[in-house]
């Protein structure tokens, strides 16, 4: 009896800190902008958030978490075939305990254009990091995020479907068949939710965009730090601005994503 | 929340109950461990042995949290407040100064004061605040290059110079990007170096935003020439100055630059630069800034804080904080009004090879623009330098 109380309290507390801290800040940042705006408001706040800042980190952000998603549920396809999975998945699992801010910074010094992949290879003054394509962010996002949606994916994963994809073998389908008619279609919500999580995350994320990045088109994420820093008061209040942006774009994306789902069921 | 306020009330309040009279209460930045050591041991034992006065650091993120905290004092008409001596930033000063948070013109109470040069710019105004006595100078810094003498035989000495070598040597030099406090230094230096000395000086006293934005095409006109022999052709500017020092270190930049003249020393004894490092200044002049120690409206112990800011202000302090060991901090002391005694005691301080002398550094100092220029200077750059 106390066992399960214990476990529901449990609950209740995890789903109080998930929910009160995103909302939380979405309600500080609100009041702020509220509270400020009554007496300082002005339209020049505006002029402080960029179209194609906003579109490039909607579009990274979108990129790296299709990537990842698709190349981690690929992997972890691979992974329930085959026989060594824990020694497999294991050496995966380091990189899932290294910080974003340590993988970021070891992405620049393998990647930098003095770095230890151009020194090794002579890369002739290509750099893939700082770019203005985002393609040391993706790159980083990928290498991250894949183990954590394998993490996921393989925890979550029903016997059941192992029955389905012993059938469909024996009946002669194809690795790529098997995992887009079945593992993908069997596996949908798990790796919608997963897709969710990942995005809100690189969205939001400040310290991988800020090692990575160009100085423009800039996450803004990025720019959000910078402009709360500044003694300017428009600019203030553009940082809570692009926080409530953030928010209000992880949002649409999730509710697009279910409306999705959806349908296609 | 009403619980949490009233926890956080009673210990100020219990806290202010147990100070004594001799006891000064601190309020520092407490992110560095070489000054907080140097607080906590020297400064302490000599205001102990000498005018027996307990002090008490109190470490803090950011003096914005102490300075809010006085305002919230104000309204309410606490009168014995919890700090006696505040280090303070020019932006957090001038918040004090507007609201009436600063207690008097103690600075020309002071006995050391008469040792410093009170009419000199970079020490009359705070970013641009004037801070007419209310505040006591503690120490400076300044803006300073720095390369390798074994790349680089004879450093630039104008800004003139400086172009010219960065054009002959494409892709080693270059600037981080603003906010980072140092990239935006150096253009706002640079801009100083365009207008002359008297032109800048006339421009940061007046404070006037229009007329800012009238001079500054000159300046965008000589980044964006400089650009496409900067790193990376000026497509990408490190966003800190770390990444700078880092680059040089890896002999991908040959010059970098830091505020504090006594950077470059520290990191040769790291390890971390070359030996043969060196630091330059322009005779067009280098930015300089001076932080500040003041004395809030309700310091409960205002005299022992008037004999603690004094102490700091005297020439044993200031040459013990000038001592790399201790901080490397630069000494506020205008040297033609120390006696040959005192004069011997900061110069025989030991700086090391890559920092300049004081005199050299003197002769280049030029004062700070006002604090609300920074960011419309910051703006404006990321609109014609990045996005253009």
């Amino acid at each position: 009896m106390e066992k399960t109380n214990n476990s529901k309290l449990i609950i209740a507390l995890l789903i109080l800190l998930i929910c009160v801290s995103p909302f939380g800040l979405f309600l500080y940042a609100f009041s702020k902008v509220v509270a400020q705006s009554i007496s300082t408001f002005s339209l020049s706040s505006f002029d402080y958030i960029s179209v194609s800042d906003l579109s490039f980190s909607i579009i990274i952000s979108l990129i790296s978490t299709a990537l990842a998603v698709l190349i981690g549920s690929l992997i972890s396809f691979h992974l329930i075939n085959s026989d060594k999975q824990k020694f497999k998945y294991g050496i995966l699992n380091i990189v899932l305990v290294v910080p974003h801010l340590g993988f970021a910074y070891i992405i620049y010094l393998f990647f930098s254009d003095s770095g230890f992949l151009a020194r090794l290879f002579n890369l002739g003054g290509i750099t893939l990091i700082n770019d203005q394509l985002g393609i040391g962010i993706i790159l980083n996002y990928i290498l991250k995020e894949v183990p954590f949606v394998i993490l996921y994916l393989m925890a979550t994963h029903k016997k059941e479907i192992s029955g389905y994809i012993f059938a469909a073998k024996d009946l002669g389908a194809g690795f790529l068949e098997i995992f887009q008619k079945i593992y993908i279609p069997l596996n949908s919500v798990q790796v919608m939710s997963i897709f969710i999580v990942i995005f809100a995350f690189v969205l939001g994320n400040y310290e991988v965009p800020f090692l990575l990045g160009a100085n423009s088109p800039q996450f803004l994420s990025v720019s959000a730090l910078s402009d709360f820093q500044s003694i300017d008061l428009d600019q203030n209040i553009a940082s809570y601005l692009k926080v409530i942006i953030i928010f209000m774009v992880s949002i649409l994306i999730s509710f697009a994503l279910r409306l999705y789902m959806r349908r296609a069921k | 929340m009403r619980l949490l306020i009233i926890t956080l009330l009673s210990f100020l309040l219990s806290t202010s109950l147990f100070a004594q009279s001799a006891t000064v209460r601190f309020a520092a930045w407490g992110g560095n461990e070489n000054i907080n050591n140097w607080i906590d041991t020297f400064v302490a034992d000599e205001l102990k042995k000498q005018y027996d006065i307990d002090l008490i650091r109190v470490p803090i993120n950011d003096a914005q949290d102490t300075v809010q905290k006085l305002i919230r004092d104000k309204r309410r008409g606490r009168e014995n407040g919890s700090v006696d001596l505040l280090w303070v930033n020019g932006e957090n000063f001038k918040v004090m100064k507007d609201n009436g948070l600063t207690w008097k013109p103690f600075l020309y109470e002071l006995e050391n004061s008469k040792l410093v040069n009170l009419d000199d710019p970079t020490i009359a105004n705070d970013f641009g605040t004037l801070h007419d006595g209310h505040e006591m100078p503690w120490g400076a810094a300044q803006m300073v290059f720095i390369y390798d003498a074994a790349k680089i035989k004879t450093p630039p000495k104008t800004l003139s110079e400086l172009v010219r070598w960065i054009k002959e040597n494409p892709g080693k030099f270059t600037y981080s990007a603003p906010p980072d406090f140092t990239g935006s230094a150096f253009i706002r230096q640079t801009l100083m170096n365009i207008l002359g000395r008297e032109s800048y000086n006339n421009l940061a006293r007046t404070g006037d935003e229009d007329k800012l934005r009238a001079e500054l095409p000159k300046l965008w006109t000589l980044l964006e020439d400089i650009a496409p022999f900067l790193y990376r052709e000026g497509e990408f500017y490190p966003e800190t100055v770390s990444k700078l020092h880092q680059q040089f270190s890896d002999g991908t930049l040959w010059m970098t630059m830091d505020y504090y003249p006594s950077t470059a020393q520290r990191m040769i004894d790291k390890g971390i630069f070359p030996k043969t490092t060196k630091t330059f200044v322009l005779d067009d002049g280098a930015l300089a800034n001076t932080h500040y120690v003041t004395i809030p409206f309700n310091a409960p112990s205002k005299e022992s804080a008037v004999t603690a800011a004094n102490f700091l202000l005297g020439i044993t302090a200031q040459a013990s904080k000038l001592n790399p060991d201790n901080w490397g901090d630069f000494s506020v002391l205008d040297l033609e009004r120390l006696s040959e005694q005192d004069k011997e005691v900061l110069n025989s301080v030991d700086l090391g090879d890559a920092t300049l002398d004081l005199e050299i550094l003197n002769k280049a100092k030029a004062q700070e623009l006002p604090a609300a220029f920074i960011p419309v200077i910051e703006t404006e750059w990321k609109k014609q330098i990045i996005q253009n």
